[in-house]
């Protein structure tokens, strides 16, 4: 991967990333087995002021389907910026995003949010639980989002509940529970559409060592049993035993990349 | 886990029923919780409509009322007027609690009642004729000699010449004057004074609607007001410039020549915006503003607040209507809390007035549709910018708690002098 000066002008960069997105077919129909998540050449450019911030530049990242996969790095790096980009949440600067074969720039705002509704599943490193709601009501949600009849949208809460350990507290407000059960309860809200994709943004970072290792022991387990896909972004060097990859990355870019063989 | 491939399944039903139950199942009740959870300030912001509310109808009311009440007047008078002209910015003839200096009300459905009364060939406002007598502002009145014979005398006799005037025995009453005494009306002519002098040769009885000097139509002729057959004043608005009036008149009556008056604003008194610029209407724009504005500023600084929570609602898949429809939901539950608060304290207040004072409010159906939808009308004016504003920033600005912008994608973000919101 080519090093870019930090302030390059915009036009040099765009062309640069154009040229080599042109290579990459990104509109290919989806085949299984192929990777479920492209992240394609993506550069996203701040603007502080009137200074440019490359937070992610030209990194390419593909996720297959069914892996646990770790990305890892120095604060300020641009974990929190590539996973934005590829749950959607963002928009880059250059660069494609394709889930499923559907490719982010295609669609418009609404199609992004039906995109992420259906799709993609988010853990975040404070919870973002809805507080004017009971924990039971946040895992409906996204699937009263979606149009999941009533019947059917409370008998898969208490299912995913129940697959997190959760099941007691249902009833609560997010305001009555640790961090570490908030946690859990985000955890069920983001797999309750089945998404293809689940994205984690250092989801044991405001959690002790006790309730972090049983998070990310929980992602693991959910990864083995119903080969759920997790992108997990984190500090934290340990959990490196539990992904099928870790990708480590420094200033905007991912400079190592170690898989593990099964 | 079967389940999981449940999800994403659609709910039986058409488009539109789907998107209602949409809104009624999920997106309302998620309105509510927001309002609940944000009790004390959602109470007042609805207290803060409801007392706009409560004016509107307290204002309105109380026009109505004092229409009715001055409508309620004219017949009884019966004039058998050729011409019938309304004017001046004065006191709301003769009403009981009439604000001092407001204009009156309905001067169009006075002129229509005029024109109904029988012997009335012609009735039309005008804006010339307000008068400041030595003892209180009062419009003069000319009137032809039968009129003034059928008033009901309480002292004196009716003026037989141009310099005598008959007073209203309250308005007598209340400077000291009897019959024979001399006073001095002048009158205001575009901004120059004509002053004139004339003696007292009787009071009349009753506080009738000219609630003024009346006077043989020929002493008019020196104010430049006549003489014009059987004339008599009622009221008008203020706000229009008198050549131009008056030039308006020489058009609309070329042929006439029974009007003899130039100031004759016919098309004010019918006209929209005559109407709309009253003072009255002015001070409950204004009022409605400002509480517009306050119910504006609270829905934004309680949508900023909750930038992280809009974050998250976009995270998991909320798109534009549904957030749309979340924030005027929210509206909806203040403006209708508002409104009906609104209506409750009118009704306190309207019955407290009618127990201490003379004030009659009158507060039809209208008026509080009217209410309603201007209460509505402000929420859903103030749910849009929360709503754009949220629709507009990307979902991570929303999460970080950053500052977002109108036009996040342009220069707008990038020069962020105006701080953004
Ligand atoms: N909205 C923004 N505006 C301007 N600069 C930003 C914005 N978001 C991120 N940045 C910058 O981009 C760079 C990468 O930020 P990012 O949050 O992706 O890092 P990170 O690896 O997640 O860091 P951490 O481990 O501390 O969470 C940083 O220099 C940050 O200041
Ligand atoms: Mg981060």
């Amino acid at each position: 991967m080519s090093q870019l000066p930090r302030d390059v002008p915009a036009s040099h960069y765009q062309s640069a990333a154009q040229r080599r997105l042109q290579r990459t077919r990104v509109d290919a129909p989806y085949r299984p087995g192929d990777p479920i998540l492209r992240g394609l050449n993506l550069t996203k450019r701040f603007l502080m002021g009137t200074a440019p911030v490359y937070a992610v530049r030209q990194t390419t990242l593909e996720i297959k389907p069914g892996e646990f996969v770790l990305v890892v790095g120095p604060s300020g790096c641009g974990k929190t910026t590539l996973l934005n980009l590829l749950g959607g949440l963002d928009r880059p600067t250059f660069g494609e995003v394709v889930l499923e074969g559907q490719p982010y720039s295609k669609l418009d705002e609404n199609g992004l949010a039906r995109l992420r509704r259906n799709k993609v599943g988010f853990v975040f490193q404070f919870f973002n639980l809805l507080t004017d709601l009971t924990a039971e009501e946040n895992v409906m949600l996204p699937m009263q989002l979606v149009g999941l009849s009533p019947a059917k949208t409370r008998a898969r809460a208490a299912e995913l509940l129940a697959a997190v350990g959760m099941a007691e507290r249902a009833a609560h407000s997010p305001f009555e529970l640790s961090g570490g059960e908030q946690q859990r309860i985000a955890v069920a809200r983001a797999l309750a559409n089945s998404p293809t994709v689940v994205l984690a943004d250092e989801p044991t970072g405001n959690l002790d060592r006790k309730s972090g290792t049983e998070i990310i022991g929980l992602f693991r387990r959910l990864n083995r049993e119903f080969h759920q896909t997790f992108v997990v972004v984190s500090h934290d060097l340990s959990f490196t035993e539990h992904a099928d990859r870790v990708v480590h990355m420094e200033d905007g870019q991912i400079v190592k990349v170690e898989a593990k063989t099964a | 886990m079967s389940a999981m491939a449940a999800a994403g399944e659609r709910a039986p039903g058409g488009r539109l029923v789907a998107s209602w139950r949409r809104v009624a199942g999920l997106i309302l009740p998620l309105s509510w919780r927001g309002v609940r959870r944000r009790k004390a300030g959602a109470a007042l912001t609805a207290l803060s409509l409801a007392l706009g509310v409560a004016t509107f109808l307290l204002f309105g009311g109380y026009f109505a009322a004092t229409r009715q009440a001055v409508e309620g007047r004219i017949e009884p008078l019966a004039l058998p007027a050729d011409l019938v002209v309304a004017v001046g910015v004065d006191s709301p003839g003769g009403v009981p609690g009439g604000l001092p200096g407001g204009g009156p009300a309905g001067a169009p459905s006075i002129v229509q009642t005029l024109n109904r009364l029988p012997d009335v060939k012609t009735a039309t406002g005008m804006v010339v004729g307000t008068a400041y007598t030595s003892v209180g502002r009062r419009r003069i009145i000319g009137l032809d000699e039968k009129v003034l014979g059928g008033l009901k005398l309480g002292a004196g006799a009716p003026p037989m010449t141009a310099g005598e005037v008959l007073l209203p025995q309250t308005l007598a009453a209340a400077g000291g004057i009897k019959v024979g005494s001399q006073i001095t009306i002048a009158t205001d002519m575009g901004g120059v004074w004509r002053e004139q002098k004339f003696s007292v040769s009787g009071l009349y009885q009753g506080d009738d609607f000219f609630s003024g000097p009346l006077a043989r139509r020929e002493a008019l002729a020196p104010l430049g007001l006549g003489p014009v057959d059987n004339a008599a004043l009622v009221e008008a608005y203020p706000g229009s410039s008198r050549p131009g009036v008056a030039s308006q008149i020489r058009s609309l009556y070329r042929d006439s020549a029974d009007v003899l008056i130039p100031e004759f604003p016919a098309s004010l008194a019918g006209s929209w915006l005559g109407q709309a610029f009253s003072p009255g209407n002015v001070a409950v724009f204004m009022v409605f503003t400002f509480s517009g504005l306050g119910v504006m500023n609270v829905l934004l600084l309680s949508f900023l607040q909750r930038k992280r929570q809009m974050g998250v609602f976009k995270a998991l898949g909320m798109d534009d209507s549904d957030l749309k429809q979340l924030f005027f939901g929210e509206g909806l539950y203040v403006a209708a809390a508002g409104a009906a608060l609104g209506m409750v304290l009118t009704a306190v207040l309207v019955a407290l007035l009618g127990r201490l004072t003379s004030v009659r409010f009158i507060i039809s159906g209208w008026l509080a549709a009217w209410a309603l939808v201007l209460s509505f009308a402000v929420f859903a004016l103030a749910a849009w910018l929360p709503a754009v504003l949220c629709q507009r920033a990307s979902v991570s600005v929303l999460l970080q708690n950053k500052r977002i912008y109108l036009d996040p994608k342009t220069s707008c973000a990038e020069c962020g002098r105006c701080g953004g919101f």
